[in-house]
């Protein structure tokens, strides 16, 4: 056994590259993956996956071409091979619609437009709202966790929980085209 | 990107179920078929998708940033059966439980699905609770905020809380709090009447408004139900409660303790129950002896050690200092198992963590001497980096905070202090090259059990990824979901080729759980065909893998992964020898007593 030091130029060029592209593209990936398997956990896993595939055959990658498309549909894959896996517990989205999705998701691309009207959509919502928001998903999704802390029914947080959402995601679509992002 | 066409309620609702993870299978149908047929619903599900993902994500940014969670590992809940899981509010089962109820502040429905066992449990604890309600002199809200930290008084204030804190946390060490506990889990916060407080894993301190201070020391799980008062649903306190305080009161399992101005511990582990007095006098009596229906307590006579001998029927005793009982219950009889003396090793929160680990250059001979390719001895350490004892070896670069502890004559590198996010790294990849044989020996003193990442080798992504493991050697934590073999052990993964893939490698797990606070001697081996632990010289597991170890390798020690702190290791460590070479038995217990016949000699003024 030896020591050796890591000096290898063409290496590290390609992981600067590397990161470069994943850094730009990852949050996208990881949606990607959410739609298809609706759970953070199995989400994240996947993506790990996916990650490290694509850094393995970073190499094989065209420079000039659609980076995106391309970690798309090793993303894909990947969520392909889970659900094989978890087919019997679970019912997911047919290849059909994760194809289609997979397509429009690369489409939308980035959104740091959107991701930017978020932040300030978040901070016009109620005191009140903000509160519940941040708790409802600081809780895991524990919904019931939450209702207990707030004294009140499940029903009530999941009605309120879902008109912020829907609240957030007006303020969103109207920001974005009022300032042209869109 | 907007969507021209709206979805109709139906689908969004069905779009906020698969979010919630509530979505039926007729729903998951319905959506898809929905989603197979409209552009604009997959643009908006999109949309949608995108909005959670970040709630999400900035939520789990909130509680990375609050020491709340490990990166990769929230374990689930644990078998935390509390007042709180006991009435499940999921179920929609009619009915409500007055007494709990009424004594918690909360309007809560019984699960008739559980288990009798925890239903009595649930009794025993509401009656408590109410009992606690009916007798506590509540204070007036404004004297209990002056007399609990400003922090939680203004944290009550600022949130505008209907409920009165009675306790706030005082310090923590490598906690990872329940998803259901309220706390804000910083320094300061507040806890309020009738408050669950789940802890996984780690150390915390408490201090009740009433003066009482108390140790949590993960997997635990109680509720404070006045400043004098809580209840312990499992896991291991230890308590100081001052003269100030007349009358504390716990209920543990079965048992309702008593205690002013005395220190004690006490452990609930199933129907187990364990109590050791370390100061002053501890009364422990059956929960519901001298009660009677009307509420007047009938006086119990206090018995002492010599009138309940193993094996009888417990009733209400009293604990001398110096002495412990454990206690059994079964069929809701409960019993005396033992007596024996307090044993403050049962409890991380009473031992100290000083201690030197007794190292003189006799015992880094006796290493040399076996021809270790690296060996650091946390002596020496210039420009943050420490110091190789082997000159061609490689150096361990200090990333961020870590402290060095000890005296003239050993010191070692102290991992994980509140506060403090430190690691090591070495400075160059591991390349193997000669064989497929190789060892790693140390010295290691964990600060309590958790799981924490003592030594890996690993292939490293340049992003924020997991690292793919070659080798790993693991304290595990005690998280219940992981099979009882393998909790508070010492864990040693060789995996090839590297992979984040759990599924993968083969994992050697020590026979018996891991001390705290003390120092061990700890070795993983690995030849051509079998991988060995051996903690203090000992063969303490064994495990058959013919595969090699990998190129090319980033070290790590103090966490798992350089980008992200994952898995910390909190504790001290020294004097770590990397070997390509397995060492045998004979050569490891040769190590092991160079510490024993060397010695060294106490100085007057050495600490």
């Amino acid at each position: 056994m030896s020591i050796q030091h890591e000096s290898n130029d063409a290496r590290r060029l390609s992981d600067d590259e590397y990161v470069q592209h994943f850094n730009r593209y990852k949050k996208p990936l990881l949606r990607l993956i959410y739609c298809m398997v609706r759970n953070t956990a199995d989400a994240d896993d996947i993506f790990q996956q996916a990650a490290v595939t694509i850094w393995e055959k970073f190499s094989e990658f065209e420079p000039g071409t659609d980076f995106y498309s391309w970690a798309c549909s090793i993303a894909r894959y990947k969520v392909r091979d889970f659900l094989k896996r978890k087919a019997r517990r679970k019912i997911f989205f047919s290849d059909d619609i994760i194809d289609q999705l997979a397509a429009e998701q690369c489409e939308l691309g980035l959104d740091e437009a959107r991701l930017q009207a978020l932040i300030r959509c978040r901070q016009k919502l109620t005191p009140d709202d903000q509160t519940l928001l941040s708790e409802c998903y600081r809780s895991g999704g524990k919904v019931v966790d939450v209702a207990k802390h707030k004294g009140c029914s499940v029903g009530a947080v999941y009605f309120n929980l879902r008109r912020i959402r829907r609240a957030l995601l007006n303020c969103i679509d109207r920001t974005v085209t009022h300032e042209g992002f869109a | 990107m907007t969507s021209a066409q709206e979805p109709s309620p139906e689908l969004e609702t069905l779009f906020n179920e698969f979010l919630d993870d509530t979505i039926s299978e007729d729903g998951m149908r319905k959506l898809s078929a929905a989603l197979g047929q409209s552009v604009s619903a997959r643009s908006f599900f999109l949309r949608f998708c995108q909005l959670h993902l970040e709630l999400v994500t900035d939520a789990e940014v909130d509680k990375l940033a609050s020491g709340a969670i490990d990166p990769f590992c929230e374990p689930e809940d644990l078998i935390s059966k509390s007042p709180a899981t006991v009435i499940d509010l999921a179920t929609g089962m009619p009915g409500q439980h007055p007494l709990l109820a009424k004594a918690l502040g909360m309007p809560l429905a019984f699960n008739f699905r559980l288990p009798a066992v925890t239903f009595l449990v649930g009794i025993l604890v509401a009656v408590f609770c109410y009992e606690i309600w009916l007798k506590t002199p509540r204070p007036r809200d404004t004297e209990v905020v002056d007399r609990v930290a400003p922090a939680a008084a203004d944290a009550a204030e600022s949130v505008g809380s209907r409920i009165t804190p009675v306790a706030y946390l005082a310090s923590t060490n490598g906690c990872n709090w329940g998803a259901n506990s309220p706390l804000a889990q910083a320094l300061g916060s507040a806890v309020n009447l009738g408050d669950e407080i789940t802890l996984h894993e780690g150390i915390a301190e408490f201090r009740l408004s009433s003066g009482v201070s108390m140790s949590i020391e993960g997997p635990a799980a109680l509720v404070i139900t006045s400043p004098a008062s809580l209840v312990l649903q499992h896991g291991k306190v230890t308590v100081h409660v001052p003269w100030a305080v007349a009358d504390f009161r716990m209920l543990a399992g079965s048992c309702r303790i008593n205690a002013s101005e005395a220190e004690f511990g006490v452990r609930v582990v199933g129907d187990e129950i364990s109590i050791h007095a370390f100061m002053g006098q501890v009364i422990a009596s059956p929960a519901f002896e001298g009660e009677s229906v009307d509420g007047l307590a009938a006086e119990t006579p206090i018995r002492h050690e010599s009138d309940l001998a193993n094996g009888s029927e417990f009733s209400k005793v009293s604990i001398a200092t110096g002495r412990s009982v454990a206690l059994s219950n079964r069929n809701n009889v409960t019993k005396v198992k033992q007596w024996k003396s307090a044993d403050f090793t049962e409890f991380s929160t009473k031992l100290p963590m000083a201690g030197g680990l007794p190292i003189t250059s006799a015992y880094a001979n006796v290493v040399l001497a076996s021809k270790p390719m690296d060996y650091w001895r946390f002596e020496r350490y210039v420009d943050d980096v420490v110091v190789n004892e082997v000159a061609e070896g490689a150096e361990l670069k200090v990333v961020g905070d870590v402290h060095f502890v000890g005296d003239a004559n050993n010191r070692a590198v102290e991992l994980g202090r509140p506060g403090s996010d430190g690691f090591l790294l070495g400075n160059s990849a591991i390349d193997r090259s000669v064989g497929p044989e190789y060892s790693v020996e140390l010295w290691l003193k964990p600060s309590h059990v958790h799981n924490g990442s003592i030594v890996s080798m690993a292939v490293q992504l340049p992003t924020e990824m997991r690292q793919r493991n070659a080798l790993y050697l693991q304290l595990c934590g005690p998280n219940q979901t992981e099979p009882a073999h393998q909790r508070n052990r010492i864990r040693f993964l060789h995996r090839d080729p590297p992979s984040t893939n759990s599924a993968t490698g083969t994992s050697c797990y020590a026979r018996d759980p891991y001390l705290v606070r003390r120092w061990q001697h700890v070795a993983a081996v690995k030849d051509a065909a079998q991988m060995r632990v051996y903690i203090d010289g000992e063969l303490v597991s064994l495990e058959r893998d013919e595969t090699t170890l990998a190129s090319q390798l980033d070290l790590i020690v103090g966490q798992a992964g350089k980008f992200r702190r994952v898995h910390p290791f909190i504790g001290q460590l020294d004097e770590l020898a990397i070997y390509d070479r397995a060492l045998s038995q004979d050569e490891l217990k040769f190590h092991r007593r160079a510490v024993e016949e060397h010695r060294p000699v106490r100085r007057p003024g050495d600490s």
